[in-house]
């Protein structure tokens, strides 16, 4: 069979032909009960894909998707909650540093005679000196 | 039609604002409109069986998941093909994998037509040709299934998989010719021996 023909005659089952092409494959058709042949089958092959196919999965199946989505929603509750209460007990602990902070920074701001960054935040060379000289180090 | 559509596009809409609000019946009307679809598109691309429900279910939970940023802009049904149909070429991929790890093939087997009655045998033929789909390579397969197991158009196929509709076309095209000589064999053998022919 010619090739050339055949793939119009595929091509020509969704409808994209031009004129001219419908028209080659008009004829050829007409001359050769092999092609018209072909046509029947890809027509029947197209009926057996639409006859075949799968209309439902197994019975109940919305019942097991809706169970699968609270079995997802209560674990991700659980994790959520999990989080929240995480956040909760850090955050006391946040509250307390900062509060600490601020006192520190208080204490110095009081104590000290200028404003300066390095001073407030304990940052200059002899508080650093001071730091080293504790038995810490 | 136009019409009866936008019914429709407005129905699941509201199905949509009612499961969003907590309304567990609005989903499952959802899930019962479009099993049907999503069934044909997952069992088409993979073939019956568990792994199918499974990404059946998938494609409903990711769809679930997603509905607050659901803006409507393609219809529901549309929606859940393209999510099914990304699923099942996942599935496919991880298939092959498996396959060619254990057995070294990735192919399911397929049986020959048997000599039943005239219905009974256009029911084996539509079995022939969908284990034959499955032999297609995905890229064909995927194809095939939206085109002429769900019935969306040349445009809405080209759509949902991201594709030119000309390349549609084309591959539309290469794989009937493809799994009509899949199947071909099939048919021949059984012609031979029963003598009753679909060729």
């Amino acid at each position: 069979m010619n090739k050339k023909i055949l793939r119009l005659l595929y091509r020509s089952v969704d409808g994209e032909l031009s004129d001219k092409e419908k028209l080659v494959l008009k004829r050829a058709l007409e001359s050769s009960p092999q092609l018209r042949r072909e046509k029947d089958r890809i027509q029947q092959q197209r009926e057996s894909l639409r006859r075949g196919a799968a209309s439902s999965f197994r019975p109940g199946f919305g019942d097991r998707l809706m169970h699968r989505i609270h079995k997802l929603e209560s674990e991700t509750n659980g994790w959520e909650q999990f989080y929240l209460t995480l956040a909760s007990f850090f955050r006391r602990f946040a509250i307390v540093g900062a509060l600490a902070l601020l006192l520190l920074l208080s204490y110095n701001l009081k104590l000290g005679d200028k404003l300066e960054a390095d001073e407030v935040f304990f940052a200059s060379d002899s508080a650093y000196e001071e730091l080293r000289q504790l038995p810490l180090f | 039609m136009n019409e009866a559509r936008d019914r429709d596009k407005a129905d699941d809409h509201s199905l949509i604002r009612n499961a969003l609000d907590g309304d567990q019946d609005a989903f499952k009307e959802l899930v019962k409109k479009y099993e049907s679809l999503v069934a044909a598109t997952v069992i088409g691309m993979l073939g019956p069986g568990p792994e199918a429900e499974d990404i059946g279910q998938d494609t409903f939970i990711r769809f679930y998941k997603a509905m607050k940023g659901f803006r409507g802009d393609s219809a529901v049904g549309t929606y859940l093909t393209r999510i099914a149909i990304n699923l099942c070429l996942n599935e496919i991929k991880r298939r092959v994998r498996r396959r060619r790890l254990f057995t070294g093939s990735g192919e399911e087997k397929m049986e020959f037509l048997a000599d039943n009655p005239r219905t009974e045998r256009r029911d084996e033929a539509a079995r022939l040709v969908h284990q034959g789909l499955r032999r297609l390579p995905p890229k064909y397969r995927s194809v095939i299934v939206l085109r002429l197991v769900d019935g969306y158009s040349t445009q809405e196929t080209a759509e949902i998989l991201g594709l030119l509709q000309g390349t549609v076309l084309s591959r539309l095209a290469r794989a009937q010719k493809k799994l009509r000589e899949i199947i071909t064999p099939f048919y021949k053998d059984n012609n031979s021996t029963s003598g009753d022919g679909h060729e």
